[in-house]
């Protein structure tokens, strides 16, 4: 495999999986319980026999002690709808190392675990806009083809959330979960983002990378700032009360990325991009599964 | 601690100005690092609250401006150059005459070297500094030498038998004084010397006798003819007493002049002699009669050589009517005939024509500089438009190796040879237009021309003590031959010439205050190079 993707990486995501609680209706057999009852594996109710039903659901024990006929209803495994949307934008890629490549591993890790159990994956990249998603036919064989091309994927201008996940909605794809792996810093600001995610039917899985430099960045003095995806010139004089100042916008931008996931209930995970995405997994959700809400 | 180039008030007036200056350029410094950053979304509210910080906070740098005052603080020390002996005792510059007039055999050169021991034992070794004039004006003794030093050179000093320069001695006392505010000078003389400066105390070092002296001599040449003129010799008279002053001028052994004349102190009288040739001879001047001085009455001064113009016209020309009319106004020009082809001449003609005018010059013609400005005695107020060249000009006919002394519009007036030895003018002087000799222009513009081109000094010398020494300039008409007024000549040694006597102490002051101030400004640059500040 790649530099990015090691053969121990792939074997570890190979043991991943994502558990999303209930999965909308649609779909083809799979793993995910749904709200849809049918032939399942899990029992959810009965119900009264009605001409047309399939007689081999009929629970024959109830008869002969009711004299009626019920059905025994069970709970329909669907597969997930897994859409990653991966941030490609240049600001992911400024850093040295850059932090879109924990990026990649983590889209990585999504895209195995949902492959797993035979869900769908589809994986987005975008910067400015929403690039073509892939792989086109997902099952396991597309993981070695899926991480070679997101291990080549490189920056592609800047970042357009809201411009993304509004083209998002407008492919009307079916319900599930859509995983942002991004590092949210969207010129719009983070009230214009937050209003634009909060439009989603989907599911929402947030997936932060994050650097401590973020929320302490090392300057001092007077600066003439440039910021990489824009190129934006801003004048600044870095004293103490500045990064006061830069400190608490930071964590106001983070309060409120929270607060929209919980009110929104939505998964957020916030990754340090300096350290290893994989082992930050296996210690955030011990036993491999990747467990949203919702 | 005192300040010798600049007062306290203007010192801390500087010094109050810098750190405004400074303090305004530290509001107005902005030089900020270019940096890249992930994103800007975060620092613009701490650039909103960075334009909303106080005028005080707005201060930035505070460490620069610091470093920039203070150095500026020591420049300031270091153009002031401040002492830190403020003693109360003032610097005395010591003027020893000992020239001619200590030649007098009473004792006054005894008498003046005492009173200088005294003045200089009066004040510490480091207050005192003592200039012999002898007739130069020399440093004997620094600010920084020792008494045994001076001992030493008095021990040595002997009066010299000319007179002393006393102004430039003084000049080079008030040099040493300069930027103390307690200086003082005194002249040890033994002549009345008068003075307005309060700085200066006059000791008289024995009686003043009676004394009589060549002031200038000059040759005055006659208004109709140049070629000859007066010889005027003034002489002055100094003393307590009124005196007799016996005046000869002579020539080749003969007496021209032989006149007394009684004088009263401070009483200048002129001597004339009429009717002088100015052939190059020599003159010498002679005072005689009861006199304390005899450097200064002899007085040898040569005539300039102002031979007449001898012009001729060759080849059947004749001259024209306006150069004619030019010639006849000028008694040291006659017309004449030329002797040979080989005869050095000047030579006036016009162009592509074998005629021609000559001017045999007095004699030998030195080298002539071409005109150049129009500023020029020769060409100056003059129109060549209409005096001299009409247009169009015929450019003149010229020889190999001939050079352009004056040109107009581009074409030459007046060319001479490689070695000046012949000379040539403008064809357009033969214009028949006499109308042009009534032109003042015309005539003073070719009468100047021809002296010129003869060889003629133009301007009378006149020689002055205050003159006397200074070469001679070229076409200087009298020159002084030999004069005991002459070669005087200020030579100030390096050291005497320093107004910083004792500036091992101040030089080495200020110099460390500009090396710190150097420094100062060198860290600075440097912590702003490396961002330690900024």
């Amino acid at each position: 495999m790649t530099d990015l993707f090691p053969t121990e990486f792939v074997a570890a995501i190979s043991r991943m999986r994502l558990s999303a609680g209930s999965v909308p209706r649609g779909g083809r057999h799979a793993e995910h319980g749904s709200a849809q009852l049918g032939a399942g594996m899990e029992f959810r109710d009965f119900r009264s026999y009605m001409p047309g039903d399939d007689i081999r659901r009929i629970d024959w024990n109830l008869y002969r002690r009711s004299g009626r006929l019920f059905l025994r209803l069970f709970e329909e495994e669907r597969d997930l709808p897994v859409y990653v949307l991966l941030d490609c934008s240049d600001s992911m890629f400024f850093d040295d190392p850059p932090r879109a490549n924990a990026a990649k591993q983590t889209a990585a890790i999504l895209i195995g675990a949902a492959l797993n159990q035979h869900d769908r994956p589809v994986l987005y990249p975008f910067g400015e806009a929403l690039n073509e998603g892939f792989p086109k036919i997902p099952n396991a064989r597309a993981l070695s083809t899926t991480l070679e091309r997101i291990a080549a994927i490189g920056p592609s201008g800047p970042t357009n959330l809201r411009a993304v996940l509004h083209r998002l909605g407008a492919l009307r794809l079916r319900k599930g979960m859509v995983a942002i792996v991004s590092d949210f810093f969207d010129p719009a600001g983070i009230d214009a983002l937050v209003k634009s995610m909060h439009g989603l039917s989907h599911k929402l899985l947030l997936v932060q990378l994050c650097r401590e430099s973020d929320a302490k960045p090392e300057l001092d003095g007077e600066l003439s700032l440039v910021d990489c995806e824009t190129a934006q010139d801003l004048r600044v004089t870095v004293t103490p009360k500045a990064l006061e100042a830069y400190r608490q916008a930071y964590a106001d931008f983070q309060a409120k990325l929270l607060k929209f996931a919980g009110r929104r209930r939505a998964g957020y995970i916030t990754l340090n991009a300096d350290v290893d995405v994989l082992e930050q997994f296996i210690n955030m959700f011990a036993g491999g599964v990747i467990t949203t809400r919702g | 601690m005192q300040f010798t180039a600049m007062s306290v008030w203007l010192f801390t007036g500087l010094a109050v100005l810098a750190t405004g200056v400074l303090a305004a350029l530290q509001y107005l410094r902005i030089r900020p690092r270019r940096v890249r950053v992930i994103s800007t979304l975060f620092w613009q509210q701490a650039a909103d609250q960075a334009q909303a910080r106080t005028l005080f906070e707005r201060f930035r740098h505070p460490r620069t401006y610091l470093l920039l005052l203070a150095a500026s603080v020591l420049l300031l020390l270091a153009m002031a150059q401040p002492v830190f002996d403020a003693d109360s005792q003032p610097h005395r510059v010591i003027v020893l005459e000992a020239g001619l007039a200590m030649t007098a055999a009473d004792g006054r050169f005894d008498n003046a070297l005492e009173l200088v021991r005294a003045q200089a034992s009066s004040l510490d070794d480091d207050r005192v500094a003592v200039i012999a004039a002898d007739p130069r004006p020399r440093l004997i003794k620094h600010f920084d030498e020792s008494r045994s030093a001076l001992e030493n050179r008095l021990a040595e000093l002997k009066a010299s038998d000319r007179p002393v320069l006393r102004q430039d001695a003084m000049q080079v006392a008030g040099s040493l004084l300069a930027g103390r505010d307690k200086g003082e000078m005194v002249l040890v003389s033994a002549q009345p010397v008068t003075t307005d400066d309060e700085r200066v105390r006059v000791l008289p070092a024995g009686e003043v006798f009676g004394n009589a002296f060549i002031l200038s001599a000059a040759f005055v040449p006659d208004a109709t003819d140049l070629t000859r003129g007066s010889f005027e010799c003034r002489v002055g008279f100094a003393g307590k007493q009124p005196g007799s002053v016996s005046v000869k001028v002579i020539r080749g052994g003969n007496e021209l002049l032989t006149q007394d004349a009684d004088f009263t102190p401070g009483q200048v009288k002129s001597f004339r002699v009429s009717g002088i040739s100015a052939d190059g001879g020599v003159l010498s001047t002679t005072l005689a009669g009861t006199d304390a001085v005899s450097g200064d009455n002899h007085f040898d001064f040569q005539l300039p050589d102002r031979r007449k113009i001898r012009l001729a016209a060759t080849g059947g020309l004749e001259l024209p009517p306006a150069l004619a009319a030019v010639l006849r106004s000028l008694p040291e020009v006659t017309t004449d005939a030329v002797a040979d082809a080989n005869t050095p001449v000047v030579r006036v003609g016009p162009a592509g024509s074998d005629a021609q005018i000559v001017i045999l010059p007095a004699g030998p013609v030195g080298p002539l500089a071409p005109i150049r400005s129009t500023n020029h005695p020769l060409v100056a107020g003059l129109v060549f438009e209409d005096a001299l060249c009409r247009a169009p000009v015929e450019p003149m006919k010229t020889q190999d190796g001939d050079r352009s002394l004056l040109a107009v519009s581009g074409s030459p007036v007046v060319t001479a040879n490689a070695d000046a030895t012949q000379l040539a003018v403008c064809r357009t002087v033969f214009d028949e237009d006499a109308s042009v000799v009534r032109r003042t222009g015309y005539m003073v513009f070719w009468s100047d021309m021809l002296h010129r081109l003869a060889g003629w000094q133009s301007e009378p010398l006149t020689l002055s003590p205050t003159q006397a020494g200074r070469s001679a300039a070229p076409g200087v008409a009298g020159q002084a031959l030999k004069a005991d007024m002459d070669n005087f000549e200020v030579v100030t040694d390096a050291p005497a010439a320093s107004p910083s006597e004792n500036g091992g102490v101040r030089l080495a002051m200020w110099q460390l205050l500009l090396a710190a101030a150097l420094v100062l400004m060198i860290v600075e640059a440097v912590l702003n190079i490396r961002g330690r500040i900024s």
